[in-house]
């Protein structure tokens, strides 16, 4: 089937082209859209990828076509991956209020072109940020269960990265997920984790160990005087910020050390491609599989007592169709309560974009 | 709600080099489309592909707009049979 990567020539757009035909996720008879935006510069840098893409992978690579207005996007899967990222200059940190802003004319033009001229059955799976304003806004369009933010799963890989190497071992030795909205206020479910190998004292004690008393009451404090500590630690040098990061918890670690690793110039488009392509993947697989990630609710998951409405990262079964059970089991008091907070949190930034949902 | 299946005739105007009839078939393979007939007769440097296929409107059309991105591809004319 065919795959469409809106925003194809930015960061993150090109490590996603390079990853789905590196994994075969594309197969050569099926087409990748590589979508850039006439009079831009990815407009002329979008036909260079496709060479470049070519050249290296020429032995295994798919059809690979260019697109250059969303009207043009003609594919099973659509990644979109267009618009402003934040900035990594000192001195110029954006908020998610501000991208917000920024972002909402690209996905209003790609949901309306999809609307009218796509097949009806494409799945969209939403890099760009804010990714639950694209979510929103593109699920109003095409319908909710087509429409799949891809931030609570790279947030999922990240916080079972973190557990992983506290306990020593692979990141597949560990389940469990991250809900909520992507980045900051991202909500770890340590309630979800699971380490294979283990029986149920001995994960019990593990957890333990790694998360000591706190909950996440405090988590929103705890991320902000961890990024506090790093600007104070930068200024002594990159190094001995990361250094600093291997002091803390594991869930605090997931915020910050992407967080860090943005800021350090490097950016983090390697680890957000490797999670998108594990999206695509999933939908293209055929197979009902769980991940985690933003989705427009109508009620499937009880937050704070109540059947939520809104944007809100959950655990989800995927399929080729989209999304299609919520699969958040009751959860901790603490969890409950920071979830709820957080998802009122998304509600006010949809509405102060002004995309209702 | 889709609209009933039809049959359709899809002219294509496609380069005449290997792999161009993959790369069309393909499309079809890939949405589990059969065909009914499938000609391709070579014309000055280029080759006609003509496939005549059973499927609903809509999904007739997923698969023109899939054919006309495909590079092989200069022209499509799509035509139901009977209408």
């Amino acid at each position: 089937m065919d795959v469409a990567v809106l925003g194809a020539t930015g960061d993150v757009g090109r490590a996603v082209c390079a990853m789905l035909i590196e994994r075969r996720v594309v197969p050569s008879t099926s087409r990748l859209q590589l979508v850039g935006r006439d009079g831009g510069e990815s407009g002329r840098a979008v036909h260079g990828l496709r060479t470049d893409l070519i050249d290296a992978h020429d032995e295994h690579a798919p059809l690979i076509d260019v697109g250059l207005a969303p009207e043009d996007v003609v594919a099973d899967v659509v990644v979109v991956a267009a618009g402003r990222t934040a900035s990594t200059k000192p001195g110029e940190l954006i908020t998610r209020e501000e991208l917000a802003a920024e972002n909402r004319a690209v996905f209003e033009a790609y949901a309306a072109a999809l609307a009218e001229h796509g097949s009806g059955h494409e799945v969209v799976i939403v890099v760009t940020n804010p990714v639950e304003l694209g979510v929103s806004i593109l699920a109003r369009e095409l319908g909710r269960h087509r429409v799949i933010g891809m931030g609570a799963w790279l947030d999922t890989l990240r916080f079972r990265r973190e557990l992983a190497q506290s306990l020593g071992i692979r990141r597949q030795r560990v389940g469990g997920y991250v809900v909520g909205q992507h980045g900051d206020a991202m909500v770890p479910l340590w309630s979800t984790v699971r380490i294979r190998g283990l029986d149920d004292d001995e994960q019990a004690r593990a957890l333990t160990a790694l998360r000591g008393p706190r909950s996440l009451d405090d988590f929103a404090s705890e991320v902000a005087a961890a990024k506090a500590r790093l600007e104070e630690r930068e200024r002594e040098g990159i190094a001995s910020a990361f250094a600093e990061i291997e002091s803390w918890p594991p869930d605090i670690r997931a915020v910050v050390r992407p967080y860090l690793t943005h800021q350090s110039g490097a950016k983090t488009a390697n680890g957000t491609a490797a999670a998108t392509a594990d999206l695509v993947d999933t939908v293209l697989d055929g197979r009902d599989i769980v991940v985690a990630g933003q989705v427009a609710l109508e009620g499937e998951a009880l937050v704070g007592g109540a059947p939520f409405h809104g944007v809100l990262g959950v655990p989800l079964v995927v399929t080729p169709d989209g999304w299609e059970r919520v699969l958040l089991d009751p959860l901790a008091p603490d969890e409950d309560r920071r979830l709820a907070e957080v998802g009122a949190g998304i509600g006010r930034l949809v509405a102060a974009a002004g995309a209702v949902r | 709600m889709s609209s009933p299946d039809a049959r359709w005739v899809a002219s294509i105007d496609a380069v005449d080099r290997t792999g161009s009839l993959t790369a069309v078939t393909s499309v079809f393979a890939n949405r589990g489309v059969s065909f009914e007939s499938l000609t391709a007769v070579p014309t000055d440097g280029h080759g006609l592909i003509t496939i005549e296929f059973t499927a609903s409107e809509r999904l007739a059309r997923v698969l023109c707009r899939t054919l006309e991105r495909l590079a092989v591809v200069a022209a499509l004319r799509l035509e139901r049979v009977g209408g």
